[in-house]
C-alpha cells in the first residue's frame, strides 16, 4: 500500500467524526479526546470497510497509537 | 448429532437492574456523539451491590415460581464484583434470599461470557439435582473511570436469576470454548489501585478484534457440529457489547434468521445481557434452536447450541 499522510488523516477524520484539521502527521491516540478506546474501534471500523477487511492481516493496528503507527502499518501491506 | 447434555428447561428468569436509568443524551451530553456507535441510549447504575442486585432479582423469580425456586438444590452466582475473596459471593446470597440448606452454592467469576459458562454447568447438573438457580450478577460501574467515555456510556449495573430444571424441553446439541489468557491485559481490573489506579481497564480495540476473528467462526463452528446450518437456527443470542460489535456481527451472519438486540435501552449488561435477552422469550427458547454465545473478558467466547429434545 501506498498511502500518503493527507489520505490517511482524510480517513482518520472521517472515523473519529473530527475535522481533518485537528490533526497531524504527528498526533498520538493521547492527544485528542475522541481518539479513545471506542474511537480506535471506530478507526478499525473505517479501516476495514475502505481497505477490504485489513485489520485480518494486519492485527497490530489494534493497539497503534499515532497516526504514524498507523501509516507505517498499512504501507507495509502490499497493494 | 452429538448430544451433550441431558434433557432441561428454562422455567423462569427475574431481572433486577440498577435503581437509577441513565439517559445518555441527558446525563452524559459531552458524549452524545458516541450514540451512534455504541447503540446505547440508557444504562442502568445502582447505589447498591451487585449482590443487592442478585437478591432483587432472585427475589422477582420468588414471586413468579416460588415452588421451583424453594426446590433447587444448586445456587451458581456469576459474578465478577464479589463482596469477599472468600467465601463465595453465592453463600451470601444463599442466606438473603433464605434458600434450602442442603444445596450446593459456588460462584463462577466470569464476565460476558458467563452466562453461557454457567448454562453449561447449571443444564449438567439439573439431571441430577432437578433443579438449579443460575445468577448472574454485576455492578461494573463502580469500576470505571467517571471520565471515561468508552465505559461509562456502555456498561449498566444489572442482574438475572434463572431457573433451570430436568424437564424435558432442550438439550445442548453442541458447545465450542475459546480462552486466551494472554488477552487478559487488554480487559482487568487489578485487585488494588496498583494496575490502572484500581479501576477497569478495556482496550476496546483489542476486545474488537478478538471478536472479529472469534465469535462468528465459532458460531459458524459449532452450529456444524451440531449438524445444521446458520438458516436452520431460529434465533442468535448474543452478548450485547455494543452496536459496533454486534453489527459486526450481524454482516457476517447475513444468513441468521434472527439476532435480537436489546443494546439501546440496557446497556451492556455483563453476563446478564443474554438471560436478559431471553427473559422476555422464555417460551419461545424452550421450544426452538438456537445460539447463544458470549464473548469478552478472559479475553473468553463460549458458544452453545440449544434445540427441542428428541
Amino acid at each position: 500500500m501506498n498511502l500518503s499522510f493527507e489520505d490517511l488523516i482524510t480517513e482518520l477524520a472521517i472515523a473519529l467524526e473530527v475535522p481533518a484539521a485537528s490533526l497531524t502527521e504527528s498526533t498520538r491516540a493521547t492527544d485528542l479526546e475522541q481518539w479513545d478506546s471506542l474511537g480506535h474501534i471506530s478507526i478499525l471500523v473505517h479501516l476495514d470497510r475502505k481497505f477490504d477487511n485489513i485489520t485480518e492481516n494486519c492485527p497490530d493496528l489494534a493497539s497503534a497509537a499515532s497516526v504514524k503507527e498507523i501509516l507505517m502499518i498499512l504501507n507495509e501491506q502490499p497493494g | 448429532m452429538a448430544i451433550l447434555s441431558a434433557p432441561f428447561s428454562i422455567e423462569g428468569i427475574g431481572v433486577a437492574l440498577g435503581e437509577n436509568r441513565l439517559i445518555i443524551r441527558e446525563s452524559y451530553p459531552e458524549f452524545v456523539s458516541v450514540i451512534e456507535r455504541t447503540g446505547i441510549e440508557s444504562v442502568y447504575s445502582t447505589d447498591g451491590s451487585a449482590l443487592d442486585l442478585a437478591v432483587d432479582a432472585l427475589g422477582h423469580l420468588k414471586s413468579s415460581i416460588p415452588e421451583l425456586v424453594q426446590q433447587a438444590r444448586v445456587l451458581i452466582l456469576v459474578t465478577q464484583s464479589p463482596e469477599y475473596l472468600l467465601p463465595a459471593t453465592a453463600f451470601e446470597l444463599h442466606k438473603r434470599a433464605d434458600l434450602r440448606p442442603d444445596m450446593v452454592v459456588f460462584d463462577i467469576n466470569q464476565g460476558c461470557s458467563g452466562f453461557v459458562h454457567g448454562l453449561l454447568v447449571a443444564a449438567s447438573m439439573a439431571s441430577m439435582f432437578e433443579s438449579v438457580l443460575l445468577v448472574c450478577a454485576d455492578a461494573y460501574r463502580k469500576k470505571l473511570r467517571v471520565n471515561d467515555r468508552s465505559t461509562q456510556t456502555v456498561f449498566s449495573d444489572g442482574a438475572t436469576a434463572t431457573l433451570i430444571s430436568s424437564r424435558p424441553s432442550l438439550q445442548i446439541d453442541a458447545s465450542e470454548n475459546f480462552s486466551d489468557g494472554s488477552g487478559i491485559g487488554h480487559l482487568f481490573q487489578g485487585k488494588n489501585a496498583t494496575l490502572n489506579e484500581g479501576y477497569l481497564h478495556m482496550s476496546g480495540s483489542d476486545v474488537w478484534l478478538f471478536t472479529k476473528r472469534v465469535v462468528e467462526k465459532q458460531i459458524r463452528s459449532t452450529v456444524g457440529k451440531a449438524g445444521l446450518k446458520i438458516s436452520d437456527i431460529d434465533d442468535i443470542y448474543l452478548h450485547q457489547a455494543s452496536k459496533l460489535v454486534l453489527d459486526g456481527l450481524k454482516e457476517k451472519l447475513v444468513d441468521a434468521k434472527s439476532i435480537p438486540t436489546n443494546i439501546s435501552d440496557y446497556g451492556n449488561t455483563v453476563s446478564s445481557s443474554i438471560p436478559l435477552l431471553l427473559s422476555t422469550r422464555i417460551e419461545t427458547f424452550n421450544r426452538s434452536t438456537s445460539v447463544l454465545c458470549g464473548f469478552g473478558v478472559g479475553l473468553s467466547s463460549s458458544c452453545i447450541v440449544t434445540s427441542p429434545c428428541e
